[in-house]
Formats: structure tokens, sequence, C-alpha cells
């Protein structure tokens, strides 16, 4: 899957033509440990449609990812990866929904600051 | 004697204000016909603010008719608006609380839906008035995706104009004269030099 992908998909549903916008992360989220963190913050009232995320890995060992929305992580996409140490991804989505904050969680924890890198790049719906 | 125009309000392309200030509006309100001089028109822009969400609503379900706050109008005032989901749900429209269904045929009754847009780019089939603070709009989402839905948001916008009654005497005379009965000397002297736009803001079948 890659970008025009995503363009076809955009341009197909009515609402995110409508009233839908660019909404990323600005600075990597580091992963540090396996705890649930926050990875991209909606926009008030708005739902996040994830089409993209950008992962390191400097992790001595290879990581998985769940991504999910809320504190407790109502999982959305479970297990993706593995991404393999010591390179650097950008995974194209097919769109998917989040009713609110955008969180992730770990397979491995990183052993320092700065080993496991994510950005997230979606389109929010209600701003 | 008057001009008489009837607004298009469901050309296609952007909304348009149907007068301009100082121009004179014809208001089609519970079958009677009333008169105003507009002395303010002023744009809703589409934004979180013109945007109400119904709630939560389960597959299969609907969210109950509830009535549309963000589109509330002052006495005196009438709003002119167009409306679409901005989540994945059927929006079924009533002018006042179950009576004054919109978008009805013989058998069945349309609800605005996101891809109402695929056919309608700028909603213009959704357009709807709200005059003054006695028939506000309700509507009732539905969900028919196959899972549950968080929220069921709708988002409006259009322009809001602010009135100002024509007096009677002149109402009076418009409003025969719009009928087709035959006026007094003196009506046709008084409206002689009118221009009005007249709007369907009722709802009812």
């Amino acid at each position: 899957m890659d970008a025009s992908f995503i363009n076809s998909l955009v341009s197909l549903d009515p609402i995110l033509r409508n009233s839908g916008r660019l909404h990323s992360s600005l600075t990597p989220v580091s992963l540090t440990g396996t705890s649930n963190t926050l990875l991209l913050t909606a926009p008030t009232g708005a739902t996040l449609y994830l089409f993209s995320l950008t992962v390191y890995n400097n992790n001595a060992t290879n990581v998985s990812l769940s991504i999910g929305t809320g504190a407790s992580l109502t999982e959305r996409m479970v297990r993706l990866g593995p991404f393999i140490t010591d390179f650097h991804y950008i995974e194209w989505l097919p769109l998917i929904r989040f009713e609110s904050d955008i969180y992730v969680t770990s397979s491995a924890g990183a052993a320092a600051d700065d080993d496991v890198e994510i950005m997230a790049h979606a389109i929010a719906v209600g701003q | 004697m008057a001009s008489i125009s009837v607004a298009r309000v469901y050309d296609p392309g952007f909304i348009q204000p149907v007068v301009e200030t100082g121009q004179n509006l014809g208001v089609l309100v519970q079958g009677d016909w009333l008169f105003f001089r507009v002395d303010h028109v002023e744009g809703l822009p589409a934004s979180r603010q013109t945007t109400q969400d119904l709630g939560a609503v389960n597959d299969a379900a609907s969210t109950g008719e509830t009535e549309i706050t963000v589109v509330r109008a002052q006495d005196g005032n009438l709003l002119h608006v167009r409306m679409f989901p901005m989540d994945d749900v059927e929006l079924d429209i009533f002018h006042g609380r179950s009576t004054g269904g919109r978008h009805t045929t013989y058998s069945t009754k349309a609800r605005i839906s996101p891809a109402s847009a695929n056919t309608d780019n700028f909603h213009a089939a959704t357009t709807a008035f709200v005059f003054g603070k006695d028939r506000p709009m309700y509507c009732n989402a539905y969900n028919e995706t196959g899972y549950n839905l968080a929220q069921a948001r709708v988002r409006f916008f259009g322009f809001r104009y602010r009135l100002d009654p024509l007096p009677p005497l002149i109402s009076g005379a418009l409003r025969k004269h719009i009928r087709g009965i035959e006026l007094e000397p003196g009506e046709v002297d008084l409206i002689r030099n009118l221009k009005v736009t007249l709007v369907p803001a009722e709802g009812r079948e």
C-alpha cells in the first residue's frame, strides 16, 4: 500500500472529503517501556483516521505495536510489525478510525529514551 | 404593482443569502404569509460551534428525535441552513417534534447520509429554515453501519436574517396580492414599489 491508495480512499469517502483535515504528530513519541502511551491527541470533539505511522527502532530487539484509543487502549490495530532493530519505517495504513486520542503499546520495552520513536499521521474529522 | 420573486433555495451551488440587508422577505409559516424588512444578514460558518453531537448510537438503532439546539433562532430571526452528517449515520429531519417531516414522498421519507454529498455536493437538497423560537428543528440519527458508533455529529451552516415586520396594512395588501385577491385602489398604491422575495420556511407536507 502507498500514499496513492490513501488518496483514493479519501476521495471515495464523503465524510473525509466534506470535513477532513490533516492532523499529524509534530515530534516523535519515545517508547521506553511496554506501558500504554499517548501517541496523538485528537482535536476537541474530533474523530481521527490514521493513515500512516513512522517508526524508528534502535532497540536491541524487534518490536511489534498495538494501536488503540483511550487510556485503557480499546484496540483498533494489534501486532503491527515486527519492526526490526536498526530500521526506520513509513507504514501506510488504510485509514483506521479512532473515536478520540490514539494510544500505542510496544511488545518490548526499549532500554533507553529515543530507542523506539513513533509519529502518527492522521485526518481529523470534526474540528 | 409589487414585484414578487421566489427564492431559489434549492439551486445547485454554494448556499447564497435569499435577500440582502434592507430588502423585503415573505415567509410562509403555519400556512400563512408573514412579511418583513430584513435589517441584518450574517453568515453562519460551518464550524465546531454549529455542530451538534446526537450522541452514541448502537448498530441498527437510532438516537431518537432530538432538538437541534445549535440552530435555534431567536424571535424575530430566520435561520437559513444546510446540513451534513460528520459520522456514518442517516439523518431524519423534522420541523417540530414528530411533525413537519422533511424530505417525504408518498411512501417514504428520505434521510441525509454522508453519501448524499456524492449526488449533491453543496448539500442544496438539505436546505431548511428555522423561524423564531417556536418551531425548532428535530433530528433522528440512524446507525446502519453494522457496528456501534461513539458519536453522531451533524454540522450546520448558512445565514441568519434579522426581521422587522412590515406595517399590517402593507402586509395585508401583499397577502391579498399573492393569493390573487383583487386589491382596493389604496392598497395598490401601498405596495406599488415594493420588491418582495418569498421563502418556503415551513417544513410541513
